[in-house]
Parts: C-alpha cells; sequence; structure tokens
C-alpha cells in the first residue's frame, strides 16, 4: 500500500464516492431517509440477491444471473442501441479478468498508480473552472465543444454498480468517462460506424470483453458504405493506433485540459483518425 | 456485516424474511431508533418514508407497467384478474371502488362482466324503454397519479371518455384515509396493491367504512405458496429472473427487487383473513390462486 505524505494532493481531486452518499470534507455518514441508492443487494444464503441496508450502491449477481444478464443485455442492445446502460451491464458483467489485467497494468505505471489511489472522477462537479473559456485548440476546449455540440453530459453515464471489488468498480468507471476523451482525440463524431471504430481503439488498449462483442458484431448493423469505410480505413487506423499510442488507461487527461490538441496527441503518439472524405474529423484547421 | 448476516438466513425461507425484518438495520445508525420502522421489501425504512419510497417505485414503472406484468407472469396475470371478476360477478346497478387500480385492469374487466349481464339494458337515445338497468360506476383510485395518467390513456383507447361512456373514474388519494361517504359503494376491490400500503389495519378500516351493509370486500394479492417444492421453484424463479427481466426490458431493477421482496414480506392467507375479522368484515374466506401464488380474500359488510 502507497501512503500519500502530501494530503493537499487528495483535496484537489473529488474521491470516487457515490455523490448522493458521502460528503467528503466529513467523516460521518448519517442517513435518516434509506433512499434506494443506500442499498446493497447481495447474494444471501441460498443464492438469491436479496436487499439489505448499508451504504453501498451495489449488485451482487450469482452465475445464473451473470449468464441472463449477458446474454439479454447483449440482444436489447444489439436491437435498441439507445440503450447505453445495456451496453454498460454487458460490459460490467464480462469484464472481470479483462479489468484486473488493466488494473495490473496501471500498478505498473506510477501515473496509473496515482489514477488509482486518488481516483479521480470526471463529472460536471470536476470540470475546471475555466474549461468553458479555453480555446478549441486546446484538449479542453476541444473537449468542452464536443460535448456541449452534442448535448452530453458526464453526469449521465451509468454508475458501475455490479463490480463487487470497489477498486476493479473504479477502474470501469474510469474507462467509462475516459471514452468521450478518446473521441475527441481521434477526431471521430457520433455515428454507429465511428463508435465500432472507437470500440476497436477500445479493445486494443483494455481487452474487455464487451468490446470485442461490439467490434465483430456491430459492423453487421451498419450500411455498405459504412462497412466499406470500417474496413478500409477506420479498422487499420484503430489497430495502427492502439498498438502505436501510450496505454490509456494511464494518463491523467486532468492534467492535460489546457494542453494544445496537438500536441498532446504528440505527447500520447495518438494518431487521429483523418476520414478520406474529410466527413469525420474535428482536427483543428 | 455480511457473514453475520449470512448467520441469520438460516431455516427455511419463510422465516428468513422475518430476521432480515428484525435485525438488518446498520449498526451506527442511530436517528432511526426513534421513529416506527416498517418494511420496504427487505430494507427497514421509516414509516414515514415508505409512502414517498413507493410513489418513487411506481412513478418509475408506470409506463411499461402492463408490458412488465406480461413478462414476468408471462400472461397469467391477465387470469388472474378475470377470476377475481367472476368471483364477485357483478350485476348491473354495481358501484365500484377499485382501490390501487393504477391503470384500471380491474374497472375495464368489471364494466365488461356487466355488460355481458342479461339484464343489462342500457338507457342511451331518446325513447329508453321502460326496463332499462340502473347504471353502474367504476372508481379507480390510486396514490400514484402517473399510473392513473395511463390508465386514462387506456380508457380513452377502449372508449371510456367523459361524452362515450363516463362509467369510469379516476381518483387519487390515499387509501388510508378515503374521500369518500360512508356507505357509497357496493363493491370494493383491491388488487396488487394492498402491500405497498404502510398501515394495512387503517385500510382495512376504511374499507369497511365506505362499503355499504351487504357490499363486499375483495383482495386479490400475492401470497405465500403451501407446498414447499413449489414454494422453492417460484422463489428461484421470482429472485433470479424478475429482477434482471426487469433491469433488460425497462431499465430499473431495484424497482422490480422490490417488488419481489415486498411479496415475501406480506402476511399469509391465514393471517392476513384475521387482519380483515378485526376490520369488521364477515364470512371471510379466501381461495388459492395458481398453487398459493395469489389468493383472493373476500369477506362481506353485514
Amino acid at each position: 500500500m502507497f501512503k500519500i505524505n502530501n494530503l493537499k494532493i487528495i483535496k484537489e481531486y473529488s474521491v470516487y464516492r457515490h455523490p448522493k452518499l458521502y460528503n467528503i470534507n466529513s467523516t460521518t455518514t448519517t442517513t435518516t431517509i434509506l433512499h434506494k441508492n443506500d442499498q446493497q443487494q447481495i447474494i444471501n444464503k441460498k443464492g438469491y440477491t436479496t436487499t439489505t441496508t448499508t451504504n453501498k450502491n451495489k449488485i451482487q449477481n450469482n452465475l445464473f444471473q451473470k449468464v441472463l444478464l449477458t446474454f439479454g443485455s447483449a440482444i436489447v442492445a444489439f436491437h435498441n442501441p439507445a440503450r447505453g446502460d445495456m451496453v454498460a451491464t454487458l460490459g460490467e458483467v464480462t469484464g472481470g479478468c479483462a479489468i484486473k489485467k488493466i488494473k495490473e497494468n496501471m500498478k505498473s505505471d506510477p501515473i496509473g498508480r496515482e489514477i488509482l489511489l486518488t481516483r479521480p472522477r470526471i463529472l460536471e462537479s470536476t470540470y475546471p473552472a475555466n474549461l468553458h473559456l479555453l480555446p478549441e485548440t486546446t484538449f479542453g476546449g476541444a473537449y468542452y465543444k464536443w460535448m456541449k455540440g452534442h448535448g452530453f453530459s458526464p453526469d449521465e453515464r451509468t454508475q458501475v454498480r455490479m463490480i463487487e471489488d470497489d477498486e476493479d468498480a473504479y477502474v470501469m468507471q474510469r474507462y467509462r468517462e475516459v471514452h468521450d476523451f478518446w473521441h475527441v482525440l481521434s477526431g471521430i463524431d457520433i455515428s454507429v460506424h465511428g463508435e465500432i471504430a472507437v470500440k476497436w481503439l477500445e479493445m486494443i488498449q483494455t481487452g474487455l470483453p464487451s468490446t470485442a462483442l461490439s467490434s465483430f458484431v456491430g459492423p453487421l448493423s451498419v450500411s455498405w458504405q459504412d462497412k466499406k469505410e470500417l474496413i478500409n480505413d477506420m479498422i487499420p487506423w484503430a489497430i495502427r493506433c492502439g498498438r502505436n499510442c501510450k496505454p490509456l488507461m494511464n494518463i491523467k487527461y486532468e492534467d492535460y485540459w489546457e494542453t494544445d490538441l496537438n500536441e498532446f496527441r504528440k505527447i500520447l503518439n495518438f494518431e487521429p483518425y483523418i476520414s478520406s472524405n474529410n466527413n469525420n474529423s474535428n482536427k483543428n484547421e | 456485516m455480511i457473514p453475520s448476516l449470512r448467520r441469520l438466513t438460516t431455516g427455511t425461507y419463510g422465516f428468513v424474511s422475518r430476521r432480515f425484518f428484525t435485525t438488518a438495520t446498520p449498526k451506527d445508525n442511530n436517528t432511526t431508533n426513534e421513529q416506527p420502522q416498517t418494511h420496504f421489501g427487505f430494507q427497514t425504512v421509516n414509516k414515514n418514508d415508505k409512502e414517498s419510497m413507493v410513489k418513487e417505485v411506481f412513478d418509475n414503472v408506470s409506463s411499461s407497467y402492463d408490458l412488465m406484468n406480461d413478462v414476468m407472469s408471462m400472461g397469467i396475470h391477465r387470469l388472474w384478474k378475470d377470476e377475481l371478476i367472476s368471483t364477485l360477478n357483478p350485476t348491473p346497478g354495481s358501484h365500484l371502488l377499485d382501490v390501487a387500480g393504477g391503470t384500471g385492469d380491474i374497472s375495464f374487466r368489471f364494466l365488461e362482466k356487466i355488460k355481458q349481464s342479461p339484464y343489462y339494458l342500457p338507457a342511451i337515445g331518446a325513447n329508453p324503454p321502460k326496463n332499462t338497468s340502473l347504471p353502474s360506476s367504476a372508481t379507480v383510485f390510486d396514490i400514484n397519479q402517473s399510473m392513473l395518467d395511463q390508465g386514462k390513456k387506456r380508457g380513452i383507447l377502449n372508449g371510456y371518455n367523459e361524452t362515450t361512456d363516463p362509467s369510469i373514474d379516476w381518483v387519487q388519494g390515499n387509501s388510508e384515509n378515503l374521500p369518500f361517504k360512508d356507505e357509497t359503494f357496493n363493491c370494493y376491490t383491491v388488487s396488487f396493491g394492498i402491500r405497498n400500503c404502510t398501515n394495512v389495519d387503517q385500510v382495512l378500516k376504511e374499507a369497511h367504512r365506505v362499503l355499504k351493509k351487504g357490499g363486499r370486500f375483495l383482495c386479490l394479492e400475492f401470497s405465500q405458496i403451501p407446498n414447499p417444492a413449489l414454494r422453492y421453484m417460484y422463489d428461484t424463479y421470482s429472485f433470479n429472473v424478475i429482477p434482471v427481466m426487469g433491469q433488460l426490458v425497462v431499465g430499473d431493477r431495484d424497482s422490480y427487487q422490490y417488488l419481489v421482496e415486498s411479496i415475501r414480506k406480506f402476511p399469509d392467507q391465514e393471517t392476513f383473513a384475521d387482519m380483515m375479522r378485526d376490520a369488521g368484515f364477515q364470512q371471510v374466506t379466501y381461495k388459492n390462486l395458481s398453487f398459493g401464488i395469489c389468493a383472493i380474500h373476500s369477506g362481506w359488510k353485514l
């Protein structure tokens, strides 16, 4: 275990706790109203998941439920890609081993270790105060423009509930939250085949089975034009970029808000995607 | 804490729920000891908060309530509700108060049954015949406005609006304090709603108050299965499949986890019959449906 002697580091970042449950500045947690977010669903002696009242928001599933969730969420997500919570569920239920591997990679890197200790979250409340003022050539400005342009908010991300270990749950949550950063870095806009290209990148970087499933099954539902673009341009790009760039889970993106976007890409050795018909890139002019 | 809870879950499943109820409070929580506690699924909550928590559950499920009923019971809930209405066997001139009626399943069936009666002859047109039947009505009463709105939408689709057929009324309120005068209804049904009420005794007393003499109280509710093998299969299905189906179909696991747990916390058939007798109902009987998955309790105000 690592001890941090300089407590200032901890106070600068928001620690990973459920926003409604914990007051970071106080050490006691008093709850008189037991809201559903205060419950934990544990597997009782008979093997059924039942609810008790502890201050965690977690669900334990037994094997049957995990299998049912895997197949069910895959089918629902395939039929209705707008169900983001189904994609998230698939990732959580199938991601056990891959998350451990990512954690090992993070622990062997000094910045990864720092991320695991401080557990920074990417939420509206942890944005820097000047994010909206940053020029669009910077990483932070480009990110802000991209999020606002699409009307996204980082608070909309599904919380990780079905992974039992807290550290694993944090790694999964971090993976979800930096997904938007990877969109900005690669310059890929929101479209079905764009998401599939980013999923290929994620598969090479993280090795999560749900990304592999989306990468191989997702292209079945896109048009021939998009399939052509995927096979000829986007997937080779994703493989090149994923293999050449630095491990993206070990980067503390919060330190680079004000860095110029192309500079940041050079630091990471990240090759942005430039489509041949120039429809998909938001690189700066 | 989990090992200590595991020690408590010994014994047959019927006793597990009571142990969770008495000892599941967290140790560092001093402030809840002063207020009266009740169960919310397997959690223990303050009595004052249960109502708003139930309201939140039903706000979340209202838009897909009928779909999820079909998914969870594989369509059998329709047969249960048909059985309830044929037990009631209404005749034209009956006035129904359908408490926790939500989307109006029971009220629609009630009015359809009356229309199929051989004595039904509505007074419509300019010169109605002399032997028309008495008018009947159904009042759907629910604490949750979003469920009532869903029901109103269904009513309009089935032709129940102010101009064509005003026989259904949609009223919002708390069943522990009904806004009706004494002795106004001759049928009172509560279908899959009474286990969500905080004070079941109060609901039964109010039911006794608003019923006319000779009126009938019917309650269709999930109950305990007597046969242990079937109970095991039912528990396995309930706890393993239903919350996961809730998560897959509508994205809401917690509401369906509450649902299956609240079924276990409701008193069994005999206990509920005793509660009805305490409230003043007479000739209290019950019959099990689907081997005890549901039970219809019937009592008369005499």
